[in-house]
């Protein structure tokens, strides 16, 4: 590892003198530190660190000169807080680069992110809130040979953790932009473009085939005219069954999805529409291997993402391996001075999102077996989760602006959790939030933020002969409540106190109240956190990948910083 | 011109994929050493619905590979191996003290259930924690690698004898692990979207008997042979697992007994103290 760090820092070194001497070119970088001390809590199964403190942080350093550009990242994890996966330990210089353009043509050699189209068939990123960063090691060429034409093809391996996974890719694509290509000055655009990578791994089984070489291609259009906008994308992946000798687990179906929006939007009115369906899409940089760490590309979600903690409380998570989802959202803002909109007008944003099962399940082949599910299908499937909510935004005066949520939604916790149907059942959830900030003075303001979310079982399991309510194998969390308040001194400091209340648990001895502690303080680029408090062990979600993160109770301490 | 020609050339080598067509069954032919032997520890939970595939998996790779291969079910954490209160279904307590030592050393279970280690090779460089899909061809690799030991079992009501025999001459630490696994347990299990009742839970670990030097010097040589003898009382094996049930296993209820002499192997193998390394494993029956 030290080896790898001095060859990185000589090879960014000489990259620098070489291109720098005449002292003209740019540094950029940020750093990030955040640790966490961890104690045990028997009541809300937190337990404590042998190390007593975690700790990640990272320092990306850039350096731009005219048409070139070098940078790394060093990462520590002494050792990796309890959310992330244990195999990021230690530390070392995990990420590092060089790109240069010269007529059209930019070359990078290192790492590199890429995403082909919406990511259906590859997508190489960073979500550090998540723990996943599959950057690629290898290179990559992007090209514009005419105005409205893009090609780029890369090849490299996927990085897991601090290593690689055994999977090369290599991908191509490219984007032609018809208005551009053909000087065309029409009120309508139009952007086609079309995708290939392929996964190479080397793989013998005793019993059965598996493909060496496992190829993906999608192909999109994205057509504006005015404020409507279409998106639409299509993929199809080649059998990749995994590497067993059970041969009813042996899958040699193919994978396919697409994704489809229209959106409409002018001056305070906007609508959309979205709809997609993922049938054996999961596609992997190691196809032995499982885990978050591994996947190569993505499926976007279609809830909405909330920032509200209990409408976060039960989140979705995309199946790559099938699902069919819908989403529409409407957005109007009733103008200032009419009845309903005040002095200051009023924001609405109505979303509804619904995402369920194939029918019979993912298409499915092997020499005993073969499914493959109708194309849509909703009403009788197993519905994973629905979302209604109405979001309320109103200023109602200089110093007092309010946000309002009511929501339903339905989180079929057994399917998306991995458990057993009759473990913890189909939750139905209707929440509200109202979220009020006052401004005091200039430079003072306080923010109230309360929620509710009452919850119920969905499906009757009264015969299913589990130990709890409603026949459940365990038992239920219930209805929760929080409180928050902030007390904001800008631009410098700020004061937080939450309690999040699990007054509904069926366990009464897990009625608890999870109370956080936090404080802030920024000043230019820099700024300190620290906070006290109880987190309760759940899903957390970003675009639909989630993590699982454990409880935990303790102090935690975050530093960041850019230059 | 020659860009074109180069993003062309890019085109046609990266387009070709194999595409696998019925039917799927494959032909090939694999050189197997054999007196090698593969332990596969199946960390697992009788409340992981994932977990029996890694069972079928793990029976597939025995149909095939037949006693070279021995599987050991370790049942560990308290999400997955908990048992419910006593009356209920899930009750009993599968885990052990060294399930969970192993769980706890090895970090199988923070990398998600099912996990397994494969002659716990890997342990050095972290590579250890195999999922299900690895343990194929991991296996195959394994069964391709020279012996260091044979070991031969015999057993009685009451005792245990095992012979280790060198097969070259070696300098390493080596230590000797001594278990009783139970078969044709008929419990709960969870399984994909089911809770079956009269699941069949095979080798899992009861309990281990030693875990001591090999010999008490680092020196074997070609043709030496190394003798133990164990002696054994279920009745106190069984009553110590049910006490740790009850006093140290999260959630535990007590409910480990019940053991059947008539479907327990002994699982011997001799293991690289320092890499951790299964060099030979052997099975046998307790009551032959």
């Amino acid at each position: 590892m030290i080896r790898k760090i001095l060859l990185s820092l000589i090879v960014l070194c000489a990259s620098i003198i070489c291109f720098a001497q005449d002292n003209s070119g740019e540094f950029h970088g940020n750093f990030d530190l955040n640790m966490q001390s961890y104690q045990d809590d028997e009541l809300i199964g937190a337990e404590a660190a042998d190390e007593i403190i975690l700790s990640n942080s990272y320092l990306n350093i850039n350096y731009t000169k005219g048409k070139f550009t070098t940078g790394l990242r060093y990462e520590s994890y002494l050792n990796a807080l309890a959310d992330y996966d244990p195999e990021f330990k230690g530390n070392g210089i995990p990420y590092r680069y060089a790109t240069y353009s010269i007529d059209g043509l930019e070359i990078t050699a290192g790492n590199y992110y890429e995403q082909l189209g919406s990511g259906l068939i590859f997508r190489s990123y960073e979500e550090k809130d998540l723990g996943i960063d599959n950057a690629m090691d290898g290179v990559r060429l992007k090209y514009s040979p005419l105005k409205g034409m893009y090609l780029k093809t890369f090849i490299g391996k996927s990085r897991t953790h601090f290593t690689y996974a055994d999977g090369i890719f290599r991908g191509i694509d490219g984007e032609v932009n018809i208005n551009n290509l053909f000087s065309c000055e029409t009120k309508t655009k139009a952007i086609l473009g079309g995708s290939f990578v392929s996964r190479y791994q080397e793989r013998e089984n005793l019993i059965f085939k598996i493909p060496q070489n496992v190829g993906a291609y999608a192909s999109r259009l994205n057509i504006i005219h005015g404020g409507l906008n279409y998106y639409g994308e299509y993929a199809y992946k080649i059998n990749d069954p995994a590497n067993l000798l059970t041969a009813s687990s042996m899958n040699y179906a193919s994978g396919n999805a697409f994704t489809q929006s229209i959106t409409f939007s002018k001056k305070g009115f906007g609508v959309s529409a979205e709809m997609h369906r993922a049938d054996n899409m999961t596609f992997k940089s190691d196809r032995d291997k499982d885990g978050k760490a591994f996947l190569i590309n993505y499926i976007p979600t279609l809830s909405k993402p909330h920032a509200y903690s209990l409408l976060a409380l039960y989140p979705c998570a995309t199946q790559t391996d099938g699902e069919f989802g819908m989403q529409f959202d409407i957005f109007y803002k009733i103008k200032k001075g009419s009845l309903l909109g005040g002095k200051y007008g009023t924001k609405f944003n109505f979303n509804y999102s619904r995402i369920n099962g194939l029918n019979n399940g993912n298409s499915f082949l092997n020499d005993d077996t073969e499914h493959a599910p109708m194309l849509i299908s909703v009403k009788a499937e197993e519905l994973y989760f629905q979302d209604i909510n109405l979001e309320i935004n109103k200023k109602i005066n200089k110093q007092v602006r309010a946000n309002f949520v009511i929501a339903n939604q339905t989180y079929n916790k057994d399917f998306l959790e991995g458990h057993v149907p009759g473990d913890y059942g189909v939750l139905g959830s209707t929440i509200l939030v109202a979220d009020v900030s006052y401004t005091i003075k200039k430079g003072h303001s306080v923010r109230v933020e309360l929620q509710t979310l009452k919850s119920n079982q969905l499906e009757d399991y009264s015969e299913h002969g589990g130990i709890y309510k409603n026949g459940m194998e365990e038992p239920a969390e219930g209805d929760w409540s929080i409180a928050l308040i902030e007390y904001t001194i800008s631009p410098h400091w700020f004061f937080t106190v939450q309690d999040m209340y699990n007054y509904g648990n069926e366990n009464t001895a897990k009625q608890l109240h999870y109370i956080n502690l936090d404080a802030g303080f920024n000043k230019g680029a820099n700024r300190f956190s620290i906070g006290y408090g109880k987190k309760r062990e759940g899903i957390f979600c970003v675009g639909g990948i989630c993590k699982f993160v454990p409880s935990s109770n303790g102090f935690n301490l975050n530093i960041s910083s850019s230059f | 011109m020659r860009k074109y020609i180069t993003l062309l050339s890019i085109i046609l080598i990266i387009t070709s994929c194999d595409v696998e067509e019925g039917p799927f069954i494959n032909n090939y032919d694999s050189y197997v050493n054999p007196d090698k032997k593969v332990l596969i520890e199946d960390f697992t939970g009788h409340k992981c619905p994932n977990c029996p595939d890694a069972a079928r998996e793990l029976d597939a790779i025995h149909d095939i590979y037949g006693d070279q291969i021995i599987g050991m079910a370790l049942h560990v954490t308290k999400s997955f191996a908990r048992p419910n209160p006593i009356g209920n279904s899930f009750d009993y307590d599968f885990r052990t003290n060294w399930g969970d030592d192993w769980d706890a050393f090895y970090g199988i279970s923070d990398a998600g259930l099912p996990r397994g280690m494969i002659n716990r090779i890997g342990y050095q460089d972290e590579s250890h924690k195999l999922g299900k899909d690895e343990w194929a061809t991991t296996v195959a690799n394994e069964l391709k690698k020279e012996i260091d030991f044979k070991i031969y079992i015999s057993s009685d009501e009451t005792s245990i004898f095992i012979t280790s025999e060198v097969q070259n001459n070696i300098n390493a630490d080596y230590n000797l692990v001594v278990c009783l696994t139970e078969s044709n347990i008929i419990n709960w299990q969870k399984d994909g979207g089911n809770n079956i009742e009269n699941y069949e839970h095979n080798h899992v670990l009861r309990t281990v008997l030693i875990d001591q030097e090999l010999s008490n010097s680092t020196n074997y040589v070609a043709g030496q042979q190394i003798e133990k003898i164990i002696n054994y009382d279920l009745t106190t094996l069984a009553q110590f697992n049910i006490d740790y049930s009850t006093n140290t296993a999260e959630m535990g209820n007590g409910n480990a007994g019940g053991w059947d002499a008539n479907n327990m192997s002994v699982v011997a193998y001799i293991y690289n103290t320092t890499t951790k390394e299964i060099a030979q494993v052997e099975e046998a029956l307790l009551i032959n």
